[in-house]
C-alpha cells in the first residue's frame, strides 16, 4: 500500500464530500456516512486493521439493503438519487479496504466516478472547482501509485504537466466529440422556488422570499432595458372566480416555431433560467424564440412542451424594444370580462361606476386617481383574507398589500368596468452586473423580484401594461423590492428580506457574473449549440467533417503537447549545448564526433583567428555552466550575450 | 486444457522472437511494445459510464470529466512509452555469485532524462522495482536465481513500465548476452580431507619450499585463544597492536587437501565442498583441492586462491 497515495484520496475524499454540500440532492445518510467512514479509516483501529476486508463487506452489504429497500419504497423516478448517494457511501467504504495497489487504483477511479455523479447535480462554478480539485487528487493519487515516493512538490508538478497537456484534449473533445442524443433522460435537479400557475393573494399572510437566483440575462447588440421597463412576463392568467386567478385550462394557442435564420438575428438576449418546474418561460415579450421547442403563444408567453426541470439556456433573437409584439394585437375573448355576479359587490359597483366614462383610457385614470387616495400600503405582511368577497376586503377595508393584491383587484375592477383585464404574473426588476476588467455585463433577477401586474384590453392599441403596484409605491419598479420598502417605512418588511452589506452584494454579483459566463459557455454548450457553433466556423456540411475535424485537431493538440513535454524534459544543459552546436554551424564550423569542446575551440580558434576571443569565451561559459557551482554560473543573460557575440561574426560575414 | 497448453507455447515463441540480444540496447519504437493494462480497460469503462451519465443527465459535468479522462488515456499512451523510449541499456561486468540465493545481475543504463517507477524480471526471476533513474548513467543489479552452478547467462529480461498512471503497460525484452560464474550453493556436510604430512610434503613438494630456514616468521595473524601463549608476538603488543599471533614457515606440518566425497552424489559433493572453502577461508586456513579430472589446485590461500578454488567447483 502506498501511503501518499492513500493520504491523497483520503483528501479528494473529503473535498468531494464538502461538494456535497452544493447538491441539493445528498441525503442526510452520505453526509453523515461519509466523514464516519474517512475518520474510521484516518483513526484504522486494530480490529480494521485485522479485518478490513469483512468490514467493508458488511457496512456494503448493509448500506445497498438499506438502499434497496429506499428504492423499493420511494419515488421510483428519483432512483439516480439514491443511486448516487450510494456511490459516494461506496467510495467512502472503498477507502476501508485498500491494501494492494490493484484496489487502490480502483478506489481512484470510484472517486472519479463519484464526482462526476455530483458534476450531474451541482453545475453552478464552485462546485465545479471543488469537484476540478477533487478529480485533480484523484488524478494524483494514481500518479503517487506509480512514482514510488517521490516529493510533494515534484509530484505536484507531475501532476501539473499530465493535467496541464491533458486539458487542451479535453476542450477539443468537449467542442468537437459528437454528442450523443440522450438515450434516456434523467431527473436532474428540481424547482428550487417559483412561480405558481394562480393567484390567491387572499391566501398568504406573510411574504418570504429568497434572494436566490432567478434568471440571468445578457444583452448582446442592445442596452438592457431601463429598470421602469424591466418586466419579464412568465405567466397570464385570465381565469377569474371570484376568488382565484388563473391560467385559461388546455394547451395554449402557439405561433410557428421560430426558423433558424431568424434565430441568429441581432440583437438577441441569452436567458440562463434556473429550473421552476412551469412550462412557460420568462421573456420581455419581444424577439424571436431559440432553440425550436420553446413558442411564442397568443397571450404574450413563452412556452415549451417539458417543464423546466434543470437549467436551461435559451435565446430571444431580434429582441429590440421596438420589435414586433404580435400577442398584444390578439383580441379579447369573453373570457377576459367574465366576473363572478355572486362575489365582491363593492368592487362590482366601485366598477360600474367607471363604466360610465367615455373610453378605457379614462377608466384606467379614475382607477388610479381612486387608488393613490385611498391611502394603501405596501407590505409582504398583509395578513389573510376572509374567504368570501376576499378582494372587496382588501379593497375597502384592510387596504395593505403586496403587489399579487394590488394586480388581482386592479384587473377585477376593470372588468367590473367593461374593461377587458388580465393578470400577468413573472418578474420584474434586475440588478445590472458589471463584471471588473470589462467584458459582459448581465441583469441578475432574484427569486424575490417575482412580480404580478395586470394588462387591459384598449381597442386600437392592443393590450397595455398597468402596474397598480407602481402607483402605490413607485420606487418599487424603479429599485429593488428592498427600497421600495424602505420608502413605505416598514422596518418589520425588511427584516424579512435579510439584505447583505453592500460589498458583499457587489462581490456576489462579481461571482455571479463569472458563475453566469461558466453556465453560458461552458455548461450549457449543448448539443443544439454545438451545432450551431460548427456551422458558424465550417459551414453547411460541418456534421458530414466532424470526425475527421477532431481526429485531426487531437492531433494537432496532442503532437503541439508532446513536443513541449519533450522540450520540457530535456536538460536544461543539453539544450544549451544544442544552442552553442547551432551557432557554431552557422559559421560552418562543426566538432569532431568525440572531439572535446574545448579542442574544437583550439582548432577553430587557428582556423579563424578574428573569432578567437568570441570562441574562448563562449566555451568558458558553456564549461561553466556544466561545471561550476551554483553561485558561479553565468547568469542566462550572460549566455546569451556570448552567444550573440559569436553570432554577430556570422552577420558580419 | 490442449487449447491452453497451445497458446502457452505459442506464447513464449513469439516472446523468444520478439526479445532482443546484443551486449547493449537502446529502447526505441521497434522493441518497446505497449498494451493497455486491465485498469486500462476498467478506466476506460468508467470514462463511458461518465459520458452516458453526462448525456442523459443533461449536464457537461460528467461530460467535462469523461474528456479529461480521455484525454489523460490517450496522453498516458506516450507518457509510458517516453519513460522507456531512449533508454540505453549495456551489460557490466557480472560478478560471480552462489548458485540457491537471489543473484545480482549487473545492468548499466544510461538515460537523457528522470524515468519513474522501471520494474525488470529475469524469465523465473523474482521481480525489481526502480523508483526513479535520474539523468546520466545508472548501474542497476538486476536478481536473478540461477538454477545450477556453471557460468549461465540469466535469460531474457522483461523491463517494464506503468507510470504515469497504470492505464498502460509498455515493456521490452532483453538477452543479455554476458555469463555470469555461478558457485555451487553452499551447503554443510562431508568432505574427503586429505592431510599430506610434512614429512611427505617436503619430498613430493620439494621445490616449492625454498630453503632460508625452518623458523623464518612468515606471518602475523589475529591470536586465537586455543593457540596458548607462547604464539602471542609480545612485541607487537606492546606496540600496541592487539593480540597477534606468530606463524612460521615450518608450521605447515601437513598440508590440507580437499576433494569431493566419493560417497555423495557428486553435485551435492560440491556443494559441501563450496560450504567447507568458504569456512576454511574464513579462518584463514590453507587448502588445496583435487576434483577428479580438473587441474588440481595447489594449496595456498588468500582471496585470489579462494576465487580460484570456487571457479573450479562451478566450471567441474
Amino acid at each position: 500500500m502506498n501511503p501518499q497515495s492513500l493520504r491523497l484520496q483520503l483528501a479528494a475524499l473529503a473535498v468531494l464530500w464538502l461538494g456535497l454540500f452544493a447538491v441539493r440532492e445528498t441525503q442526510p445518510l452520505a453526509l453523515i456516512g461519509v466523514p464516519l467512514l474517512l475518520g474510521l479509516r484516518i483513526w484504522n483501529p486494530p480490529p480494521l486493521r485485522r479485518h478490513r476486508r469483512s468490514w467493508s463487506t458488511a457496512i456494503g452489504l448493509a448500506l445497498i439493503t438499506a438502499w434497496l429497500a429506499g428504492a423499493s419504497l420511494g419515488d421510483r423516478g428519483a432512483w439516480l438519487v439514491g443511486f448516487s448517494n450510494l456511490l459516494w457511501l461506496l467510495c467512502a467504504l472503498t477507502m476501508l479496504e485498500v491494501e494492494r495497489p490493484g484496489a487502490q487504483r480502483r478506489a481512484a477511479l470510484l472517486l472519479l466516478l463519484a464526482t462526476g455523479t455530483a458534476g450531474l447535480f451541482a453545475q453552478d462554478l464552485g462546485p465545479s472547482l471543488v469537484q476540478a480539485l477533487a478529480a485533480c487528487l484523484a488524478v494524483a493519487s494514481l500518479l503517487a501509485l506509480e512514482s514510488g515516493q517521490i516529493s510533494k512538490t515534484s509530484l505536484l508538478r507531475r501532476l501539473a504537466l499530465l493535467v496541464g497537456l491533458s486539458l487542451p484534449l479535453m476542450v477539443v473533445l468537449f467542442v468537437l466529440a459528437p454528442r450523443l442524443s440522450p438515450i434516456w433522460l434523467l431527473q436532474g435537479g428540481g424547482a428550487r422556488t417559483g412561480l405558481s400557475d394562480q393567484l390567491d393573494p387572499g391566501s398568504i399572510a406573510s411574504l418570504a422570499r429568497s434572494d436566490a437566483p432567478a434568471m440571468r440575462l445578457q444583452f448582446t447588440g442592445m442596452a438592457p432595458p431601463p429598470p421602469a421597463e424591466r418586466y419579464w412576463r412568465v405567466l397570464t392568467l385570465n381565469q377569474f372566480d371570484g376568488r382565484r386567478w388563473s391560467a385559461s385550462p388546455g394547451e395554449p394557442a402557439l405561433a410557428a416555431p421560430t426558423d433558424g435564420a431568424a434565430a441568429n438575428l441581432p440583437p438577441q438576449i441569452n436567458v440562463l433560467l434556473e429550473p421552476t418546474n412551469l412550462r412557460w418561460l420568462p421573456w420581455g415579450g419581444t424577439g424571436l424564440p431559440w432553440p425550436n421547442g420553446i413558442r411564442r403563444s397568443a397571450d404574450g408567453g413563452l412556452w415549451q412542451e417539458e417543464p423546466v426541470r434543470s437549467r436551461s439556456l435559451y435565446r430571444l433573437a431580434a429582441a429590440g424594444r421596438d420589435a414586433p409584439q404580435p400577442w398584444r394585437a390578439v383580441p379579447p375573448t369573453a373570457d377576459d370580462l367574465r366576473l363572478p355576479a355572486a362575489s365582491n359587490p363593492r368592487l362590482r359597483a366601485l366598477g360600474q361606476t367607471w363604466a360610465q366614462l367615455p373610453n378605457p383610457e379614462a377608466r384606467i385614470t379614475a382607477a388610479q386617481g381612486w387608488f393613490l387616495q385611498q391611502g394603501f400600503r405596501y407590505t409582504l405582511e398583509p395578513g389573510l383574507l376572509p374567504p368570501n368577497d376576499a378582494l372587496d376586503a382588501f379593497l375597502f377595508e384592510e387596504q395593505r398589500g403586496f403587489c399579487e393584491h394590488f394586480a388581482a383587484a386592479f384587473s377585477a375592477l376593470m372588468r367590473a368596468a367593461a374593461v377587458p383585464a388580465r393578470v400577468v404574473i413573472g418578474y420584474q426588476g434586475g440588478a445590472w452586473v458589471q463584471p471588473v476588467g470589462g467584458g459582459h455585463g448581465h441583469l441578475q433577477v432574484q427569486q424575490s423580484d417575482a412580480h404580478a401586474w395586470s394588462e387591459v384590453w384598449i381597442q386600437g392599441r392592443g393590450w397595455i401594461r398597468v402596474d397598480p403596484t407602481a402607483w402605490v409605491v413607485p420606487s418599487r419598479t424603479q429599485s429593488n423590492l428592498f427600497d421600495s420598502l424602505e420608502a413605505a417605512g416598514s422596518a418589520g418588511d425588511r427584516r424579512l428580506l435579510r439584505q447583505s452589506p453592500t460589498w458583499l452584494q457587489w462581490l456576489g454579483g462579481q461571482w455571479q457574473a463569472l458563475d453566469l459566463n461558466w453556465n453560458l459557455w461552458v455548461m450549457q454548450f449543448d448539443q443544439s449549440r454545438q451545432e450551431a457553433l460548427l456551422r458558424q466556423w465550417f459551414g453547411a456540411d460541418a456534421a458530414r467533417w466532424q470526425g475527421p475535424l477532431l481526429l485531426m485537431a487531437l492531433g494537432f493538440v496532442l503532437s503541439i503537447g508532446l513536443v513541449l513535454l519533450q522540450w520540457l524534459q530535456t536538460p536544461a544543459i543539453n539544450r544549451q549545448r544544442g544552442q552553442l552546436d547551432r551557432c557554431l554551424e552557422k559559421l560552418g564550423l562543426r566538432p569532431e564526433p568525440g572531439e572535446a569542446l574545448e579542442a574544437a575551440v583550439q582548432r577553430f580558434s587557428q582556423q579563424r583567428p578574428e573569432l578567437a576571443d568570441a570562441l574562448q569565451q563562449l566555451a568558458h561559459n558553456y564549461s561553466r555552466l556544466r561545471f561550476a557551482d551554483r553561485a558561479q554560473k553565468p547568469t542566462p543573460q550572460q549566455w546569451t550575450t556570448s552567444l550573440r557575440a559569436l553570432a554577430q561574426h556570422h552577420r558580419h560575414r | 486444457m490442449r487449447w491452453s497448453a497451445a497458446l502457452q507455447r505459442h506464447r513464449q515463441r513469439l516472446e523468444r522472437r520478439l526479445a532482443r540480444r546484443g551486449p547493449q540496447l537502446r529502447l526505441n519504437l521497434r522493441n518497446l511494445y505497449i498494451l493497455p493494462t486491465g485498469f486500462g480497460g476498467l478506466w476506460l469503462l468508467g470514462t463511458a459510464v461518465l459520458y452516458l451519465l453526462g448525456i442523459n443527465g443533461n449536464s457537461n459535468g460528467p461530460l467535462l470529466l469523461a474528456f479529461l479522462c480521455s484525454g489523460l488515456f490517450l496522453l498516458s499512451l506516450f507518457l509510458t512509452q517516453f519513460n522507456l523510449q531512449g533508454l540505453e541499456l549495456a551489460v557490466d561486468h557480472p560478478q560471480p555469485a552462489f548458485a540457491g540465493s537471489s543473484v545480482n545481475y549487473p545492468v548499466q543504463v544510461r538515460s537523457a532524462c528522470v524515468r519513474h517507477q522501471l520494474q525488470l524480471q529475469f524469465e523465473g526471476g523474482p521481480l525489481q522495482l526502480i523508483p526513479s533513474i535520474p539523468a546520466g548513467p545508472t548501474l542497476i543489479q538486476a536478481p536473478w536465481a540461477p538454477a545450477q552452478r556453471g557460468l549461465h547467462t540469466p535469460g531474457r529480461l522483461k523491463l517494464y513500465s506503468k507510470a504515469p498512471l497504470g492505464l498502460f503497460v509498455c515493456w521490452s525484452y532483453w538477452v543479455p548476452p554476458k555469463p555470469q560464474l555461478i558457485f555451487p550453493q553452499p551447503v554443510a556436510g562431508p568432505v574427503r580431507e586429505h592431510w599430506i604430512p610434512a614429512q611427505e610434503l617436503r619430498n613430493v613438494l620439494a621445490d616449492a619450499i625454498q630453503a632460508g630456514g625452518a623458523e623464518t616468521l612468515r606471518e602475523l595473524s589475529p591470536h586465537r585463544p586455543e593457540e596458548g601463549l607462547q604464539r602471542v608476538a609480545w612485541k607487537q603488543m606492546a606496540r600496541g597492536r592487539g593480540w597477534l599471533a606468530k606463524r612460521f614457515e615450518s608450521e605447515t606440518t601437513s598440508q590440507l587437501h580437499l576433494s569431493p566425497d566419493p560417497g555423495v552424489d557428486r553435485e551435492r559433493a560440491l556443494e559441501h565442498l563450496c560450504a567447507r572453502i568458504l569456512e576454511l577461508s574464513d579462518h584463514n586456513q590453507p587448502f588445496g583441492l583435487t576434483i577428479g579430472g580438473l587441474e588440481p589446485i595447489p594449496h595456498g590461500q588468500g582471496r585470489h586462491h579462494r576465487e580460484a578454488a570456487l571457479r573450479a567447483l562451478a566450471l567441474a
